[in-house]
């Protein structure tokens, strides 16, 4: 696993025309898991989608070990850094294999068929994510969490050094979520796999990440280790949502509750006066 | 894995002699049949006569040029159909094949023109519909629906544009109105037919050399451009490649309705593997192509222009496959 420096320095993006990101300086830490986090608009799958060259910056660059993306192959690139978006599309009767296979394009030549290597690392790819029995499955038969792995599988038959998830846990119930978060935790531990994500969960995040970057109308509010940055000012300033900050009985990570009026005990009452008048 | 490159191969084999088959017939039936023997003799060069004029110069050419036809359309459709990711976006619902049409009748009865300046006309019609179709659909991101009802719209006013040139060139020869109306092999010549095959042969085996280009493509629009495929790019190249295929048929035989629509989708509904399949997409079509030739000339009492019978067989499968579309979402 070589290690590859990501950054993006005084990025501007949006779409057609309209900014969404006005000048972010974001260095992606190699081998490590990071979560982007922020409310719905806030930019951050309009970052995620920079980084995965998906749209082109308006302004500022991103480097990829200190070189512009354009300066480097499309395909070497994809050996590189890997996407899942978030809603990838299905083709018609494929089965998991094919699909897993279809990761490998950019080590293939026109013509040739999968080399051994190719077959391993999609066989690999399919076991990280057990999903080597439903091979000859057709993809589009499969339930949500099972066509979720397939899709990461993908992912990973690409090999890249650098994988990015755009709300891989989004149309997930409970289960497969926490069944998701723990399979790409496990590639980063056993692979060295720099992750980037966007959740939506914040517990899931604080849990899974060893770096938060939290993003509010299109600017970076804090960047650093749940321990470090997660805590009611910062879902306050983030999400407008007051919180009270506890600690993950399991991860011991921290937790996230919010407050909310309508569930208030009466212990909290003047808590809830605060919030009222805050509302 | 192995069984289904075995299932692609196979099919493959298959309509191909399904072709094989289908070009006997082509050969043997007709005013009068003759039978596998006589066939073959007048294939080996044997001076038959009456059977020698009316296979070789009538029938052989018919065969060639709808077999020519079908693998234009047959491969051009399914490239059209893997690229947008729906089978209705093919190059004659979509107005491509209309358009080649109105422009190749335009240089053959208001210019006066012939041969190869004819093929250029029609590649001229279908690729500025495509490019027309393509960047009004761009807009705020491309969108497909946007691009097909479009198209469709344009396949229609071409449809009018080919009937207002045919009376205003007087082209009271019905035969010909029905060339330009709906297609047909009636006026099959195999002179000037080289350009015609070497243009099937050339794209057919780029369209075949991009399969693992095709088969990233159909991934959507993100995984692509992550994957390493230049995707503006790889698009285009090999729309316009399927767009040229599919305008120098139609400059030949007319705008053959539903070829293009049904090759692909059958191909792939039957070998179902995820694949691409353009080759036998393109076998598809010719077979397609040679079995509606083969209803219209024999099975009823009036001969029907090949044209006619796809297009009555394209709107039952159209229909087939809206319900279908509906009943996978329900």
């Amino acid at each position: 696993m070589n290690i590859h420096t990501l950054q993006a320095k005084n990025l501007k993006a949006g779409y057609n025309k309209t900014v969404i990101i006005d000048g972010i300086d974001v260095t992606i830490p190699s081998n490590k898991i990071s979560v982007i986090i922020g409310s719905n608009g806030c930019g951050k799958s309009t970052l995620l989608k920079n980084f995965a060259r998906l749209i082109k910056p308006f302004d500022g660059e991103i480097l990829l070990d200190g070189a512009g993306y354009d300066k480097m192959h499309s395909k070497d690139l994809a050996k590189i850094i890997g996407l899942l978006p978030q809603s990838p599309m299905v083709p018609e009767s494929i089965t998991v294999y094919d699909l897993v296979a279809r990761g490998r394009y950019p080590y293939q030549k026109p013509f040739s068929q999968l080399t051994s290597e190719d077959q391993e690392a999609i066989e690999e790819a399919m076991e990280m994510m057990g999903v080597s029995k439903l091979r000859d499955q057709f993809v589009e038969e499969l339930s949500g969490g099972q066509r979720q792995r397939v899709w990461i599988a993908m992912a990973l038959a690409q090999q890249t050094d650098i994988l990015f998830l755009d709300e891989p846990t989004t149309f997930l119930d409970i289960s497969y979520q926490v069944q998701i978060l723990e399979l790409l935790k496990n590639l980063n531990e056993k692979k060295g796999t720099t992750i980037v994500m966007v959740l939506h969960d914040i517990n899931l995040a604080s849990r899974y990440a060893d770096c938060l970057f939290a993003m509010k109308n299109g600017e970076l509010i804090a960047a650093g280790s749940p321990e470090d940055i997660l805590n009611e000012e910062l879902m306050l300033r983030v999400f407008n949502l007051e919180c009270i900050l506890m600690k993950d009985p399991v991860s011991g990570s921290p937790f996230i509750v919010p407050k909310g009026r309508a569930h208030l005990r009466p212990e909290s009452q003047d808590e809830g006066k605060k919030i009222s008048q805050v509302v | 894995m192995r069984t289904r490159k075995k299932k692609e191969i196979s099919v493959l084999i298959i309509l191909f002699i399904g072709v094989l088959i289908l070009g006997f017939f082509m050969l043997s039936l007709g005013e009068s049949n003759y039978d596998l023997a006589t066939v073959v003799k007048v294939l080996m060069g044997q001076e038959i006569k009456g059977a020698s004029f009316a296979v070789m110069s009538l029938r052989l050419p018919k065969l060639i040029i709808g077999i020519l036809a079908g693998i234009a359309c047959g491969v051009a459709g399914n490239t059209f159909q893997v690229i947008m990711k729906n089978p209705l976006a093919s190059p004659d619902v979509m107005g491509v094949t209309s358009s080649a049409g109105a422009m190749a009748v335009f240089a053959i009865l208001i210019l006066g023109l012939e041969g190869v300046a004819v093929s250029a006309f029609a590649i001229a019609g279908g690729v500025l519909v495509a490019v027309i179709i393509f960047s009004f659909a761009r807009g705020n991101g491309f969108s497909i629906n946007k691009a097909i009802l479009m198209g469709i719209g344009i396949q229609a006013m071409m449809q009018a544009l080919i009937t207002f040139i045919l009376q205003q060139a007087n082209a009271y020869d019905l035969s010909k109105a029905m060339h330009w109306l709906s297609g047909s092999l009636n006026s099959a010549k195999l002179s000037g037919a080289g350009g015609f095959f070497i243009t099937v042969l050339i794209l057919t085996c780029f369209i075949q050399y991009r399969t693992k280009e095709l088969k990233v493509l159909s991934l959507g629009e993100e995984l692509p451009v992550t994957l390493g495929v230049n995707i503006d790019r790889e698009r285009i190249v090999l729309l316009m490649a399927s767009v040229i295929m599919v305008s120098v048929a139609t400059a030949y035989v007319g705008p053959l309705a539903s070829v293009s629509f049904m090759a692909g989708h059958i191909t792939r509904r039957i070998i179902k593997t995820g694949g691409v399949y353009s080759l036998q997409a393109g076998l598809m079509g010719a077979i397609i192509v040679l079995s509606s030739e083969l209803i219209g000339q024999n099975a009823f009492a009036i001969r029907f222009p090949v044209g006619v019978i796809t297009g009555i067989i394209g709107a039952p499968y159209l229909i087939y496959l809206l319900l279908s579309i509906r009943n996978k979402r329900g």
